[in-house]
């Protein structure tokens, strides 16, 4: 039980003399903790004989739960007898705010927990990570989304990019180089030299969370290269003063949609679609192409072992000089939160010396950014430092793009709650053919009434 | 009757109580009535999941009716209640029919019928979602039959005949047993009389069978509109409200409204809204199938 | 009777139809929890290629299926034996009392079985939570007793209205108290509905996934919980779901065919009373 350990640990940091528990277990841990972490000696030691629990909410993410619980073993057992890391497993199916709120009104609040969405309703609750090593070390742009009210609420966890998806066995075969693909005109030839090998160019997904927040982010992202006007086109929209058909990028992105479904593999019909269908396309080599992001990066490898795959931006013009063309969609899926409210000092010192230990050491490193097979979460670094490189082929390729800065923004994050799900509806309408440009214009404009 | 002989019963009583009622109460009082009272303190509160920092009068009641998709999924969650009572209790009513006929297998028959009852709703929730996703296309294409060829799940319309269907397939089960109850107790000489007076089937199922066992309507039709009401295991695994939250029954939003979106009270306030209704919607179809009752 | 004796094929053949409708989602669960992933989706209707026994095997070994059949169990039998004790008890107190105070809290009783778990969940989590009271099979059986009283004490009252007050009054003279009477005389009476508790309650408790979901975590997580193991936010194990779903059919199936006859009077008594 949280509550009874955490008396015990507040009786241990009395006699300990408030000796921070953290300092001296670890050495690695001690550089790494937050700055005002200091004075480990001797003394600390002793107060490791009733340890601290941090507790964690969750597995980061379900698809990596063995190996996250293969990484808290890790730290456990070698790191420090001071500071335990427990995790409490959530359900599948279940929200961050229902498996969070009754824990905050039982008085047991995890001390370290992990989200993306709820950031924002978490902020007045977990701690300011201004100040800290881990938040110095962390890449440019990515703490933006998780910064409120000037107070750093969380640190990120990976980048995950989405854009065009290829298999690049059924590429090299067709002699196409995705590198060399700028413009709307080169990726029609690169269809047609696919198609020239006896399959189909494309998989295009209907699924409506593809289609209304990631595909349209294509849009809301290449709108302008400067941040503060892209947003402004969001608030533009939502005052309703927004004309998208009249906007020239707006339809340069529908082209290029056309262009997608003109060479999907089947008919584009949403009722065709589901996740699976087009993951065993690319990775049977049925297609060369899929428009979907890392995270089927996984999948694939599982299914078609013997390929690679990488990912490649989406052009919008045929001029390969336009904003975006060379970028693809990065941002940080997850934010880690270390709560201030219900925890001691004690444990959010045990909290911060675990994530630097994640993050920082070797050890932990291997964890985070190594490959799947040998127990790592294959996470993209965006913390400067790091000594692990991504093992797979489409993470490496996303480094890449990520170090040139060659990266689109997640608009996406910034609509509002529920937004990407009207999107997604209008957007398969599109796709089905059931409407036009103006009316899916209309459409896209009236969600913001909603 | 004395003063003490009265004292003496009322003692009595209370210590009859002691024993025998005061711990179930306790128990019912502290998991169902405390927090349910609770929850209605809340609703008037600013709750936000985490704290209750100021009493804001009927301010979540009112944006509980300003919220669309409230009223949308009620609406959708009318719709479902009212298929569901017409389609469970006919394809019920039916099944109980014919088990009760002089037929090979009637056992095999009933015990088929009901074994969907024995899973779950997520479990059924997660059949059905293979069957319209995978199975029934496949099945479509093979024998050349437009219906199914779609994934029913996709799109609006279909998706909410399917979480009928789903239902229908796992409540009329249940309904049937209580007709074949009520088709038994039917006395023999009754029916025997109205042979005599040459009666054809149906004329005997109309005037004599039907009234007769009113009262497992009554039944029936309340136990289906109470689960269909606050149904939410199958909505959630079948096709989690989708598409696009146009099968939301009014369950899930309000699961949702709270622990997705965060607006927790008034997730709350049309949780109490939701009750209001079940409670209406209950007593209304009670007493009018009551009014249809043979007394016997 | 020529015409009679066609007619009754007919609806024979009826029957026998929806016989095949009722079973076929479950025949084919089976056929597809024998296959390979890829074959689930590809082909759903095809005989498996090969009999991919370790299926079973996987899917027990990843949802740690003996341990969830464990939790099940205990939960549902506890659950129900301390339903019964305390819904029987409650029923025999507001049947032969006579008081304003019984009627009251009766109609209260019946009310509160159509009080959505949707308006509960939140505050009833907080507040246990406070008494740290969430996180255990043992008060598990506890919240299960305060949301089953009411239907079960309905159940027991029509039953107990029935028998006669003189078996208490002949007790009573013969020296009996009335918590012997109630344990030696009324509740031997009571196996009928017993019966139809046990099976009413039992079904619910055995399937449910809102509040085990709740309060269960890791080790006391019970079957319909684990079963959603195999689905994840993208695409599922197919297989080992198939697999999953009919082994956490398996032990309800065996009990209804052992318990037929009882289980379906028990839902006809419970259902007309």
């Amino acid at each position: 039980m949280a509550t009874l350990s955490r008396r015990a640990s507040a009786f241990a940091g009395l006699a300990a003399a408030a000796a921070l528990v953290l300092s001296g277990c670890a050495s690695a841990a001690t550089d790494a903790g937050s700055s005002d972490s200091g004075a480990g000696d001797d003394a600390a030691a002793e107060s490791c004989s009733t340890p601290t629990e941090v507790t964690m909410l969750g597995t980061i993410k379900p698809e990596i739960k063995e190996e996250f619980m293969g990484a808290v073993d890790e730290y456990n057992s070698t790191n420090s007898d001071c500071v335990q890391v427990k995790v409490i497993e959530t359900a599948e199916g279940g929200t961050y705010l229902g498996d969070i709120t009754p824990m905050y009104e039982a008085g047991e609040a995890p001390v370290l927990s992990y989200t993306n969405m709820e950031v924002p309703d978490m902020a007045p609750r977990v701690m300011d990570w201004t100040g800290t090593e881990l938040a110095s070390l962390a890449a440019p742009g990515t703490l933006d989304f998780a910064t409120i009210d000037g107070r750093i609420v969380g640190i990120p966890s990976t980048a995950e990019a989405f854009g065009l998806l290829y298999n690049k066995t059924v590429l090299d075969e067709a002699g196409v180089d995705p590198t060399a693909i700028k413009t709307r005109s080169d990726l029609e030839a690169a269809f047609q030299a696919v198609e020239a090998t006896g399959r189909s160019a494309i998989h295009f997904s209907g699924l409506w969370w593809s289609l209304g927040a990631h595909f349209t982010n294509i849009y809301a992202a290449t709108v302008s290269d400067d941040r503060a006007e892209r947003l402004a086109v969001l608030d533009e929209l939502a005052a309703g003063s927004k004309d998208l058909i009249a906007d020239e990028q707006f339809n340069n992105w529908l082209d290029t949609m056309d262009l997608l479904k003109q060479y999907s593999i089947d008919s584009a019909s949403i009722a065709d679609e589901d996740y699976d269908t087009g993951m065993y396309n690319l990775a049977d080599g049925e297609v060369g192409f899929w428009f979907m992001g890392n995270w089927a990066e996984p999948n694939l490898l599982l299914e078609g072992p013997d390929n690679e795959y990488g990912v490649m931006p989406l052009p919008t013009t045929d001029d390969a000089s336009t904003y975006g063309n060379d970028s693809i969609s990065v941002g940080v899926p997850g934010y880690f939160m270390i709560d201030e409210e219900q925890s001691t000092e004690e444990e959010r010192a045990g909290a911060i010396a675990f994530l630097s230990w994640f993050i920082t050491t070797p050890e932990g490193q291997a964890r985070w950014a190594g490959p799947v097979e040998e127990g790592g979460m294959n996470f993209i670094p965006v913390y400067s430092g790091f000594e692990v490189a991504p093992a797979t082929y489409m993470a490496n390729e996303i480094s890449e793009y990520v170090n040139a800065g060659k990266t689109l923004q997640w608009v996406f994050s910034n609509y509002p709650a529920g937004l990407q799900n009207i999107y997604g509806a209008a957007m398969q309408k599109y796709y089905d053919g059931q409407t036009d440009r103006a009316g899916l214009a209309a459409e896209l404009e009236a969600a913001w009434q909603e | 009757m004395t003063k003490t002989t009265q004292l003496a019963r009322r003692q009595q009583e209370l210590r009859r109580f002691g024993i025998f009622a005061a711990f179930p109460l306790f128990i019912f009082v502290l998991v169902l009535v405390v927090p349910f009272f609770r929850g209605v303190y809340y609703t008037f509160t600013n709750w936000d999941g985490f704290d209750a920092t100021e009493f804001v009068g009927f301010d979540n009641y009112i944006s509980s009716f300003q919220d669309e998709k409230f009223w949308s999924s009620l609406f959708v969650t009318f719709a479902y209640v009212l298929a569901c009572l017409v389609l469970v209790n006919l394809v019920g009513f039916g099944l109980a029919l014919l088990v009760t006929m002089p037929l090979r297998g009637v056992n095999v028959l009933r015990t088929m019928f009901f074994v969907p009852n024995l899973i779950g709703g997520v479990i059924l929730g997660m059949i059905w979602q293979f069957l319209f996703g995978a199975a029934f296309p496949t099945i479509s294409e093979n024998l050349d039959l437009p219906i199914f060829r779609d994934n029913w799940l996709l799109s609006t319309e279909t998706s909410f005949w399917a979480l009928v269907i789903v239902t229908v397939w796992q409540m009329s089960g249940y309904m049937m047993i209580i007709y074949v109850t009520g088709l038994m107790s039917i006395e023999k000489e009754v029916l025997e009389a109205a042979m005599v007076d040459g009666a054809t089937g149906l004329r005997t199922l109309v005037s004599i069978k039907l009234p007769l066992m009113a009262q497992a309507f009554t039944i029936s039709m309340f136990l289906t509109i109470r689960n269909a009401f606050m149904a939410y295991d199958v909505n959630v695994s079948l096709n989690g409200g989708g598409p696009y939250r146009s099968t939301e029954l009014v369950s899930l939003h309000v699961f949702q409204e709270a622990f997705n979106y965060g607006n927790f009270a008034t997730g709350q306030s049309q949780a109490v809204i939701m009750f209001l209704i079940i409670t209406a919607a209950a007593l209304t179809q009670v007493v009018i199938t009551k009014r249809f009752e043979v007394q016997r | 009777m020529k015409s009679r004796k066609f007619l009754l094929r007919f609806w024979f053949a009826i029957g026998s139809v929806f016989a095949v409708m009722y079973a076929f989602p479950f025949l084919l669960v089976l056929l597809n929890s024998l296959k390979a992933r890829r074959e689930v989706r590809a082909e759903p209707l095809k005989w498996p290629d090969a009999f991919l026994w370790e299926n079973f095997t996987e899917a027990a070994d990843r949802m740690e299926y003996w341990q969830a059949l464990g939790n099940s169990i205990i939960v549902t039998t506890s659950s129900l034996a301390a339903l019964i004790v305390t819904s029987s008890m409650l029923a025999y107190y507001l049947a032969r009392s006579k008081t304003r105070t019984a009627s009251g809290i009766f109609l209260i009783l019946v009310t509160s079985m159509i009080v959505p778990f949707q308006a509960l969940m939140v505050p009833f989590v907080g507040f246990f939570g406070n008494l740290n009271m969430l996180n255990s099979r043992f008060w598990l059986m506890f919240f299960y007793v305060g949301f089953g009283v009411a239907m079960s004490t309905f159940l027991y009252h029509g039953f107990i209205k029935n028998i006669p007050v003189e078996l208490d009054e002949a007790a009573s003279i013969d020296g009996a108290n009335s918590w012997m009477t109630f344990w030696r005389v009324i509740f031997p009476m009571l196996g009928p509905v017993t019966a139809t508790v046990a099976i009413i309650n039992g079904l619910w408790i055995w399937n449910d996934f809102l509040l085990p979901n709740l309060v269960l975590r890791e080790e006391s997580r019970t079957l319909p919980l684990r079963t959603y193991v195999f689905y994840g936010q993208y695409t599922s194990d197919y297989g080992l779901a198939m697999a999953a779903l009919v082994m956490s059919m398996i032990p309800i199936v065996l009990f209804y065919f052992v318990l037929q006859r009882q289980i379906i009077q028990g839902v006809s008594a419970g259902a007309v009373k």
